[in-house]
């Protein structure tokens, strides 16, 4: 029981990054990119390869890993999303070329990698907490520990730094961003990276306690798209709420029905959340979080 | 500080499918001078300002600032050059406080590096602390030293406007556009206006000034034009061209409807 709790709220917490990177794309460029969850899986399978294939030592390893997810996030905007969004092209064009570009992501990593799952050492070896008789691996705590962190760090930086007014002001206008200065293409670049980064990082961490394969980045890209929704679109706190909600419910289908029907029961929370409360859990906007 | 650069249209023309908005305009804004733009609605001034600050591209003709064609740049760009505008409709960042607004406009002009913005080094939280300052100088300036603190998107009417005339002009600009700022100001407000558009203009920050309200353009503008149909049908000091017998037929005499509207 406690054990699922803690998968549940750890793979939450990578859910609720997912679904930051999709508030921030969104709120900054107005983009839907679906392509959010294949950093997650970029950057655990590349971490796995910096380490078990080009040995290098864990933590390089992990940092070259979460450095693939970010070029991927800056490759995706400069090729394929700017030059679309510079032509105006319809919201609907944009969206599915993020979907054909997560789907290129995770079809090079089958053709380099193979179809296998492969995980990843611990980040903290032997460490592992004790609750009455349940033993819980180690590295769920480091990847809610992380989240939180990150989460909090990314949070103050918005609300904090210029950078982050600056990001705030392109997301509400566009325009009057411009019109002081700010170039929203270099927002927008900034944006992917930051969001890639996030992704790829959650796909670093939850490997070890997981595993990761070419496959999982539709999944993540799925869930952390429900998530941003249920927590109401936008919104920091509410990628969170949405993302543990999720996981969690997640993790007790998992285990006590049938891991088959994780997804009908994402949607249909999903279905049930927009038919009471379109806006979200949340629902606040998305600068007050 | 020496004296801003000229700000030049020549020959500027923009249409939206059939309808050409803007024919042919050309234009020189002196520099430390305000210049009035009238006419009647309809008339183009709002897509001239949205030209000069690279909303549109014009079809043909070339607008100049200093050495700078205006036409190649983008918004952003050209806010960077040092021409702020404002919008018709009073335009805050919602979600960001009063200062925040002023706060980002300042921040694109004397911008610390990336690098340094993630590292919070020392002379960049100088430089946040020393925007700060200025934006709340600012703000008392205009009369929002009460409101720093508030929600941009929660101001009244009259106060936005105000907001975002300190936003245009925290950003340290040398040519300011404002479009139809006095629409929907009270008297005292319009006032108000009125004298810190002349500290501007004391300042040496060229002004174009888009607006419906006759008399309040004529007493603050050292030059006027007058376009009707996308066309500048008139072009002068105030006197001149308040007795051009073109500009009365074609705009003058629907002023009372004008104000009105």
């Amino acid at each position: 029981m406690t054990l699922i709790l803690a998968i549940g709220v750890a793979t939450g917490c990578v859910y609720a990054l997912v679904a930051v990177g999709y508030s921030l794309i969104y709120r900054t460029t107005g983009v839907v990119n679906f392509a959010q969850g294949s950093y997650v899986m970029a950057g655990g399978f590349s971490t796995y390869w910096f380490y078990e294939i080009a040995r290098l030592r864990y933590p390089i390893a992990i940092l070259c890993g979460v450095g693939v997810s970010t070029l991927l996030g800056l490759l995706l905007w400069t090729v394929v999303v700017l030059p679309l969004w510079r032509r105006r092209s319809p919201s609907y064009v944009v969206l599915l070329e993020t979907i054909v570009f997560g789907a290129i992501v995770g079809t090079s990593a089958l053709l380099l990698l193979g179809p296998l799952p492969q995980t990843l050492p611990p980040w903290l070896p032997g460490f592992a907490m004790e609750f009455g008789s349940n033993r819980i691996d180690g590295q769920y705590v480091v990847v809610i520990i992380a989240t939180i962190l990150l989460m909090l760090g990314f949070s103050a930086i918005l609300r904090f730094t210029s950078l982050g007014r600056s990001m705030r002001a392109c997301a509400a206008s566009r325009d009057v961003a411009q019109l002081l200065g700010i170039s929203p293409e270099r927002i927008g670049a900034l944006a992917f990276a930051a969001t890639a980064a996030l992704g790829g990082l959650g796909g670093a961490m939850i490997t070890p306690a997981q595993f990761t394969s070419a496959d999982i980045g539709l999944s993540y890209g799925v869930f952390g798209f429900v998530a941003a929704v249920l927590g109401g679109f936008g919104s920091l706190s509410g990628a969170l709420v949405g993302g543990l909600i999720l996981g969690i419910v997640n993790a007790f289908v998992g285990r006590y029905i049938s891991s088959s029907y994780q997804t009908v029961l994402a949607f249909g929370l999903l279905l049930a959340l927009l038919t009471l409360r379109p806006q979200g859990l949340v629902g606040k906007d998305w600068e007050e979080a | 500080m020496s004296a801003p650069p000229e700000l030049k249209l020549h020959g500027v023309t923009k249409r939206f499918g059939g309808i050409v908005a803007v024919t042919d305009v050309s234009m020189a804004l002196t520099a430390g001078s305000v210049t009035g733009l009238i006419g009647p609605n309809g008339a183009g001034k709002s897509t001239l300002i949205n030209l000069v600050s690279g909303f549109r591209r014009p079809d043909t003709g070339r607008i100049m600032f200093a050495d700078h064609d205006l036409t190649r740049l983008d918004p952003s760009a050209i806010a960077r050059l040092g021409i702020s505008r404002t919008f018709q409709q009073a335009a805050p960042l919602v979600g960001l406080s009063v200062i925040e607004n002023v706060m980002v406009g300042l921040h694109t002009r004397y911008r610390s590096g990336l690098g340094s913005i993630v590292l919070r080094s020392p002379a960049m939280r100088r430089e946040a602390r020393a925007n700060a300052q200025t934006a709340y100088a600012l703000l008392e300036q205009f009369g929002l030293a009460a409101d720093v603190h508030a929600e941009a998107s929660d101001l009244p009417f009259g106060k936005l406007r105000f907001l975002e005339l300190a936003r245009a002009i925290g950003m340290q600009p040398q040519v300011v556009l404002l479009d139809e700022p006095a629409a929907g100001l009270n008297r005292v407000e319009t006032d108000r206006l009125a004298a810190l558009i002349r500290v501007l203009r004391d300042r040496g920050i060229t002004v174009l000034l888009v607006d419906h309200d006759v008399p309040f353009v004529f007493g603050l503008c050292d030059q006027v034009v007058v376009m009707n149909f996308g066309s500048v049908i008139a072009a002068g000091k105030p006197d001149d061209v308040y007795g051009n017998p073109a500009v009365r037929e074609a705009y003058l005499g629907g002023e009372d409807q004008e104000a009105a509207a």
